[in-house]
C-alpha cells in the first residue's frame, strides 16, 4: 500500500514533467526569432537613421503585402555606407551574385490558406504598425510579438467597430 | 485615467531592473500571506459550519484556533496584506509607464477589495467572542470576507495574466473584461488550491512544530487536527501539477522561454517531493516532517513567483526596451540643453570639425559628388550667410529632397556641431576661392 501510493504519486508528477517538456519542445519548434542570413537591425534603421516603415516596406499602403525591400533599395545607401562591416559585405555579395536574400519569415497567419488579410485595409483604417508588430524601433533582432490568433483579430475588430462577419476574413 | 499616468516618470535601465526585482520580493512576501488568510478562513468556516454554533469539543475549538494560527492579527493584515499592494501599484505604474494598459486602476480596485476582505476576516476573528449571541452574523463576516478575498485574487489573476499578453493590453478597459480567459481561470484555481494545500502544511507547522508545538492539546483533538491537515495538504498538493500545466499551456507564447519551462519543471519536482513526504506522514500517522513540508511549500511559492517574473520579463521585453530608449533620449536632450546654456563652454574648433567630417559626414556626403546625400557644392551655397540654419539642420535633420533617404540624427555635441559647420563652410569658401583664382 505504502509503496503503491508512492509510485502513483511519483508517476503523477513525472507525467506532468513530461507534458511540460513536450509543451516546451513544441514551443521551441515555432521560433519567435528565426535565424536570418544577415543580422539586419531595425533599431539602427528606424531609431538611428530615422527611416519610416514605408521607406522600405513600400507596398504596405497599396497592397495586401507590406513587401520586403529589394536588394537595390539596400544598395542605394550601402554601396557607400558602412561597407567595412561584415554584415554589409554579406549584403554586397548577394548583390554582386544577383541572388535575393533568403530571409526567413517572422510573421505568418497560422492557417494561411483560409484567411484573407490585407495590410492596405489596416493601414488605411489607421492601425499603427506597432499594434501587431510591436515597437520595431527598439528591436536589434526582429522578434514575433503576436501570434495572430483568430480570437485576437476578432476582439480588435469588435473594439474598433470593424466588421466581424466570417466572410470578412474567410473568403 | 490620465491622472495616474502623470504621477510617474519614465524609468531608466538600472531603475527598471531594480524595481522589477523589488516587485518579485514583494510578491513573495505578499502571496504566501494571502494564501494563509484564504486557506485559514476557509478551513475555519468549514469547522464552524460543522459545529453549527453548538460548541462541539473539536469543531468549535478548531474553527477559532486554525483561524488564529493562520491569519495572525490585523497588523499583519496591514503590513503583509495591504501595504505590499500599495507598493505594487507604485512599481507597476513605472514598469508599465506609457503602456496602453489600465494597470493602476485595476490594481487599485484589487487593493480596495483586499483591504475590505481582510477587515471582514479580522471582524470574523473578533466576533468569536459573541458567537453564541448572533451565530449567523458572525458566520456572515467570515463568508463575506472570504468571498471578497476570492474576488480580489480573481482580479489579481486577471491583472497578472493581462500583463503577460501585450497584444491584449489596449483591448481590456473594464475590470470585468479581465476575468474571461482560460489563463485567468487556471491561475485562479492554481492559486486557491495552492493556498489550501499550503494552509494545511502551515497548520502542521504552527500546531506541532513552531516553538516546540502547542501545549495542552488533548490527544483526540490533536489526532483529528493532524489527520485533517495532512489529508487536505496532500489532496490539494496532488491537484497542483494539473493546474500548473493548465496555466502554462494557456500562457501567451510571447511570455514563454526556456527558463519558464525549466522553472515550471522545478516547481513540479518540489511539489512531488512535498507530496511524497505528506504521503509518508499519512502512512506513519505522525507530524514529524511538518517543518520540511512547510519550508518546501515556501520554496515552491518562491519558484512560482520567479517563474512569473521570467514570464513577465519576456512579455514586456519590447516595452522595457522602448522605455529605456526614451529615458536615454530624455537624458541626452537634457545634456544637450545644459551644454547649450553654457555658451561660453562651446568652442568652435576647426580641427574638431575636420575630425567629425571624416568620421561621420563623409560616409554620405562629398563636396563634389552625390553619394547617399547630396554633394556639398550643391547644398552649401544657400547656407553661406545663414550659418545658424545649418547648425539647426545638423542638430535636427529633416527631409528636404524627397528622392533621397532622410539624414539621421547624429547625436553630436553642440561644440561638435558648431565646429563641423564652421569647417564645412570654411572649406567650401576656400575651394570656391581657389577655383575663381584659377
Amino acid at each position: 500500500m505504502r509503496i503503491i501510493g508512492k509510485v502513483i504519486i511519483a508517476s503523477l508528477f513525472l507525467l506532468f514533467v513530461g507534458l511540460v517538456v513536450l509543451k516546451g519542445y513544441s514551443w521551441q519548434q515555432n521560433r519567435k526569432t528565426p535565424p536570418q542570413p544577415i543580422q539586419f537591425s531595425h533599431e539602427i534603421h528606424v531609431k538611428k537613421v530615422g527611416l519610416s516603415c514605408q521607406f522600405c516596406h513600400t507596398t504596405v499602403e497599396k497592397s495586401t503585402f507590406a513587401g520586403i525591400p529589394s536588394l537595390q533599395k539596400c544598395m542605394t545607401c550601402h554601396e557607400k555606407v558602412a561597407t567595412d562591416r561584415p554584415e554589409i559585405q554579406k549584403l554586397t555579395r548577394f548583390w554582386k551574385d544577383g541572388t535575393p536574400i533568403p530571409w526567413n519569415r517572422v510573421y505568418r497567419i497560422p492557417v494561411r490558406n483560409h484567411v484573407y488579410f490585407s495590410h492596405k485595409r489596416h493601414v488605411k483604417a489607421g492601425v499603427e504598425c506597432a499594434t501587431c508588430h510591436g515597437n520595431v524601433e527598439v528591436m536589434p533582432v526582429m522578434k514575433r510579438q503576436r501570434e495572430l490568433q483568430m480570437g485576437w483579430c476578432v476582439s480588435c475588430h469588435r473594439a474598433n467597430n470593424a466588421p466581424d462577419d466570417c466572410l470578412t476574413c474567410h473568403k | 485615467m490620465d491622472f495616474f499616468q502623470e504621477l510617474f516618470l519614465p524609468p531608466s535601465a538600472d531603475h527598471l531592473h531594480l524595481i522589477k526585482f523589488l516587485l518579485m520580493v514583494i510578491y513573495f512576501i505578499h502571496l504566501p500571506f494571502i494564501a494563509l488568510v484564504i486557506g485559514g478562513t476557509f478551513y475555519s468556516l468549514w469547522f464552524n459550519v460543522r459545529d453549527g454554533g453548538r460548541n462541539h469539543p473539536i469543531y468549535g475549538r478548531l474553527a477559532y484556533q486554525v483561524l488564529e494560527a493562520l491569519v495572525f492579527n490585523k497588523w499583519a493584515g496591514l503590513v503583509l496584506g495591504v501595504l505590499p499592494l500599495l507598493v505594487i501599484i507604485l512599481i507597476s505604474g513605472q514598469i508599465f509607464y506609457d503602456a496602453p494598459i489600465a494597470i493602476v486602476p485595476f490594481l487599485s480596485y484589487l487593493t480596495i477589495f483586499t483591504a475590505v476582505g481582510l477587515s471582514l476576516v479580522y471582524a470574523y476573528q473578533a466576533s468569536f467572542r459573541w458567537r453564541e449571541n448572533n451565530y449567523y452574523l458572525h458566520l456572515l463576516f467570515g463568508v463575506a470576507g472570504l468571498g471578497m478575498l476570492l474576488l480580489a485574487y480573481l482580479l489579481f489573476s486577471g491583472v497578472t495574466s493581462l500583463q503577460l499578453d501585450p497584444g491584449r493590453w489596449f483591448l481590456i478597459r473594464k475590470p470585468t473584461q479581465l476575468l474571461f480567459s482560460w489563463n485567468v481561470m487556471a491561475r485562479f484555481v492554481q492559486f486557491t488550491t495552492a493556498a489550501l494545500a499550503f494552509s494545511g502544511a502551515a497548520v502542521l507547522f504552527f500546531f506541532f512544530h513552531w516553538q516546540g508545538g502547542r501545549r495542552g492539546l488533548e490527544e483526540n483533538y490533536a489526532t483529528y487536527l493532524r489527520n485533517f491537515a495532512m489529508g487536505t495538504a496532500l489532496f490539494f498538493t496532488l491537484l497542483q501539477p494539473f493546474f500548473l500545466f493548465w496555466n502554462l499551456i494557456t500562457l501567451p507564447s510571447i511570455s514563454l522561454s526556456e527558463a519558464v519551462f525549466l522553472l515550471a519543471i522545478l516547481v513540479i519536482m518540489v511539489l512531488a517531493w512535498v507530496g511524497l513526504k505528506l504521503w509518508r506522514m499519512v502512512q506513519e500517522k505522525t507530524a514529524r516532517r511538518g517543518v520540511s513540508v512547510f519550508v518546501l511549500y515556501l520554496l515552491a511559492f518562491v519558484l512560482m513567483v520567479v517563474t512569473d517574473h521570467f514570464a513577465l520579463e519576456n512579455a514586456i521585453e519590447n516595452h522595457s526596451a522602448l522605455l529605456i530608449s526614451r529615458a536615454e533620449e530624455v537624458q541626452s536632450r537634457l545634456e544637450a540643453e545644459r551644454e547649450a546654456r553654457r555658451t561660453s563652454a562651446i568652442k568652435v574648433d576647426l580641427e574638431l570639425g575636420k575630425k567629425v567630417y571624416l568620421n561621420q559626414c563623409i560616409t554620405c556626403h562629398r563636396f563634389d559628388q552625390q553619394v547617399v546625400g547630396p554633394a556639398y557644392n550643391q547644398v552649401l551655397p544657400k547656407y553661406l550667410d545663414r550659418q545658424e540654419e545649418l547648425v539647426d539642420f545638423v542638430r535636427k535633420p529633416r527631409k528636404i529632397d524627397p528622392a533621397l533617404p532622410p539624414m539621421p540624427q547624429l547625436g553630436l555635441k553642440e561644440s561638435e556641431i558648431r565646429s563641423v559647420v564652421a569647417y564645412l563652410l570654411k572649406t567650401f569658401r576656400e575651394q570656391q576661392n581657389n577655383s575663381t583664382a584659377k
